[in-house]
């Protein structure tokens, strides 16, 4: 090649003749001399020019260089975020950062306000530095994790500016967004779930806790063992928040506060509304009737109380027929209880509920001895009324006297009451209901009644006047002595 | 006659066509030193002088155009000897291993492709620390060393990186003489043990300990397998120990790296970051924290760079060695043995 370039060198400049001038074989050596200077020269020409090529494309490599290393220095992302980071204050940067901090807060917590405590607290005594992430940066993008103390702090990417070219495939830099990065693994933390009936919406920190959050049904804890059998048993909304970092306060709609439970093995707190008024039941039954509440029967183990009642001292009548009244008092319910009775036969049976919500079940009314039996107590209540409503009188005692059991209670109570009783002379009684009813045999010489009544009265004493309403009820029971049916006990039950 | 004479004459072209080429070059790489010492970047500068003083056999360079006052402004302060926070265990909490891989669907081991602007490389994370182990060579300062694909096989590994450095006077050492210390099975098999050195390693309890420390010290602290290296300008290995950067050791240039973190969770990182090539120029120290720090490293330690960075994986090398010669032989490597086979 080299040769070939010489040849053609000096066939241009200095061999105007064929080359075959120079030929060995001439045997001139002047004519050989000549060709070996003109040859050298043009040896040296070439390497000049060789060299000159060389320094040439060195300069231009040095100088396209230089050109890039210029451009390199500025178009390092590092520049900016290097002046960011020189010319603003904390302050500044907490400012431009903090708002961004509500995407790892949930819209119960304030999250700017968490993120600056958080920052105040641990890490503003720290200068700030900056690292490049690896993750968030591409050709045109660059994100620095701005760092105090080591901890990652805030999120600084920079976008390359499409309008504005630098040469060499690079670009400038221009600010695109500044964010704070997740500080949540540095703070102190808690699961939260709040629990709520379907219709209960509860507010953690004033915020409505929405269905966002619902995850599932949950059986409200505590209930009473009666009420974890009822079918189906009550269960609340579950809505899992998520992980908290400040202060929690849940609330209801009437902004009672409520407290949690923590649970530790699944390391969360639960708050669970519980109403204002849990109810309550009381119900007074006989032992045989079947009660049910919100469908489920209630079981001998449910019974808080039992007594024989009115039967009491009158096993010589009711021979071994009377039967128990059974009570069965529950409170701290969460499901309205639904209450229901039933006879033997499967009748249901309707209440009597006092003014104090107490159901009260009797057996079914037997029509063939009421119809019997009914002026007999009919008779004993007008009588009844009559002495407790008049001014006394020794007749009236007398009258109300002979349908009672001599000797029983019952018999003694109004005897001895006859001295306080100067009160009510001359009291009007307007009955507004009156009903004998709730009949039942007790075997062949007793049985059993209600009456129940509902009445204004007007009392008229020797130094007042005055009116009042009055409901009452009674339990009743009648022996027979003889051929006669006398009362027995009363006992009243509102 | 006539054709010695020709001979001669051809020689003598060659030779000065040569002269004159070399010379050519030489003023035009002298003109690219220049631009890169002297030029307009200040980056770059620091950049190439550090880089270069990196490498053992021309570490010259810098000083051709720079100053002895301009080049300590690009070299940093020697940390050999400088002591550091201790590593703190409790910080490590290492479950077992099977167990949480199971639970949070890990792989035993991750593979991941590192890029970062210029630079590239490969982290492998190794779920369970106690699959690590330190590989050796035979017979220290007798034998060379062994190119790492033949150090993984030789213990059976699944995967490996370099380690430790080695005596490698003007880029021509056979890799069979280690740099510092060596511990290698709760025994220190190179070193003095009341030296102190810039210590790499791991204890029994799977925990990566970092810091200067004397060989003694080590076997204290339980170390089980350990290296120790230290850069050319004596920049110790330690990066991040207790979630803390160690700025004073970050100083350095593109190279090649190699380097091992370790999670809160336990899980060690394996990092070699290629360079020396068109393709990635090589890795700064920061590049390599950064890396860590991304991954979540709280304790990191830089290893043996340069053309011997090397990763080996399903017994072959998956990084581009920077080594012209190819992979060079050396005396310690950090060994991945296969799943289920724990040093234990």
């Amino acid at each position: 090649m080299n040769e070939n370039e010489n040849r053609d060198y000096m066939t241009e400049n200095e061999v105007p003749a064929e080359p075959s001038a120079v030929d060995e074989a001439s045997g001139n050596p002047d004519e050989e001399k000549k060709a070996k200077k003109l040859t050298s020269h043009g040896w040296r020409t070439f390497l000049i020019i060789w060299a000159a090529v060389l320094l040439a494309v060195g300069a231009v490599t040095c100088i396209v260089l230089y050109r890039y290393a210029a451009v390199y220095e500025v178009t390092r992302p590092e520049l900016p975020m290097e002046e960011m980071l020189s010319s603003m204050s904390k302050d500044e940067w907490l400012d431009l950062a903090a708002p961004s901090a509500s995407s790892y807060i949930s819209e119960f917590e304030d999250a700017e306000a968490l993120f600056r405590s958080y920052y105040d607290g641990t890490l503003r005594d720290y200068d700030l530095s900056f690292r490049r992430s690896i993750s968030g940066s591409d050709k045109t993008t660059t994100t620095f994790v701005v760092m105090a103390k080591n901890t990652n702090l805030y999120n600084v990417v920079f976008k390359a500016r499409a309008d504005k070219f630098a040469g060499f495939g690079r670009h400038y830099w221009k600010l695109d967004s500044v964010s704070v990065c997740d500080f949540t693994s540095n703070l102190e933390h808690i699961n939260v779930e709040v629990n709520a009936p379907e219709n209960v919406i509860l507010s953690i920190n004033s915020v409505p806790v929405t269905d966002t959050y619902y995850s599932g049904e949950i059986s409200v804890p505590g209930l009473t063992e009666l009420e974890t059998r009822f079918v189906p048993a009550p269960t609340y909304k579950c809505y899992s928040v998520g992980t908290m970092y400040g202060n929690v306060v849940v609330t209801d709609g009437k902004g009672n506060e409520i407290h949690p439970e923590y649970d530790e093995i699944t390391n969360v707190y639960r708050y669970f509304y519980i109403p204002e008024d849990l109810y309550s039941i009381v119900i007074e039954a006989p032992e045989d009737v079947r009660v049910t509440v919100c469908g489920t029967e209630l079981l001998p183990q449910d019974v808080t109380s039992s007594s024989i009642g009115i039967f009491e001292g009158f096993g010589g009548y009711t021979a071994g027929n009377e039967w128990k009244t059974v009570e069965y008092s529950h409170s701290g319910l969460f499901t309205e209880p639904v209450i229901k009775a039933y006879d033997r036969s499967g009748v249901e049976l309707v209440p009597v509920i006092t003014d104090s919500g107490k159901f009260i079940f009797f057996h079914p009314n037997d029509e063939q001895l009421m119809e019997e039996v009914h002026d007999v107590v009919e008779t004993f209540f007008n009588r009844y009324m009559d002495y407790s409503s008049s001014q006394v009188n020794r007749p009236k005692i007398q009258a109300l006297l002979e349908c009672t059991l001599f000797g029983t209670r019952l018999n003694r109570y109004i005897r001895d009451s006859a001295e306080g009783m100067y009160w009510a002379s001359d009291t009007q009684v307007d009955y507004e209901e009156l009903s004998f009813s709730d009949f039942y045999p007790v075997g062949e010489d007793a049985f059993y009644c209600t009456i129940q009544y509902k009445a204004n009265f007007t009392a008229q004493s020797w130094y007042e006047k005055y009116s009042y309403g009055l409901k009452n009820g009674y339990e009743m029971l009648f022996v027979k002595e003889g051929r006669n049916w006398y009362a027995a006990e009363m006992s009243a039950f509102s | 006659m006539k054709n010695r004479e020709n001979n001669s004459n051809f020689l003598k072209r060659l030779l000065s066509f040569l002269g004159i080429s070399i010379l050519s070059i030489l003023i035009v790489l002298l003109g690219i030193i220049w631009v890169m010492e002297k030029g307009p970047s200040p980056t770059l500068t620091g950049s190439f002088t550090r880089s270069m003083r990196e490498t053992s056999a021309i570490r010259w360079i810098p000083s051709i155009f720079l100053s002895e006052e301009e080049l300590s402004g690009y070299i940093s302060e020697n940390t050999e000897q400088v002591e550091t926070e201790p590593v703190n265990a409790s910080l490590i909490h290492i479950a077992d291993a099977a167990t949480d891989a199971k639970e949070k669907q890990q792989d035993y081991l991750q593979l991941i492709d590192i890029a970062m602007g210029t630079c590239k490389g490969k982290l492998l994370i190794v779920r369970d620390p106690k699959s690590v182990i330190l590989g050796t060579s035979e017979d220290f300062g007798m034998a060379p060393g062994l190119q790492l694909t033949d150090l993984v096989a030789k213990y059976d590994g699944i995967a490996g990186i370099n380690a430790g450095g080695f005596n490698d006077q003007s880029g021509l050492g056979d890799g069979g003489r280690p740099q510092g210390l060596v511990i290698a099975d709760c025994k220190i098999t190179w070193g003095n043990p009341d030296y102190k050195y810039n210590v790499v390693g791991i204890d029994k309890d799977g925990v990566l300990r970092i810091g200067t420390m004397t060989g003694n010290k080590a076997m204290e602290l339980g170390i089980r397998w350990g290296v120790s290296f230290v850069t050319h300008d004596g920049l110790a290995s330690a990066l991040i120990i207790n979630g803390e950067v160690q700025s004073q050791n970050l100083g350095s240039g593109v190279n090649p790296r190699t380097a091992i973190g370790q999670r809160e969770d336990g899980s060690l990182l394996l990092l070699v970051l290629d360079g020396r090539s068109i393709n990635t120029l090589g890795a700064t120290m920061e590049d390599i924290v950064n890396v860590m720090l991304e991954y979540g490293a709280v304790n990191a330690g830089n290893l043996d760079g340069g053309s011997s960075s090397v990763m080996v994986y399903g017994g072959e090398i998956i990084n581009n060695c920077a080594s012209v010669t190819g992979p060079r032989r050396i005396p310690t490597g950090f060994i991945v043995l296969k799943e289920g086979e724990s040093n234990e």
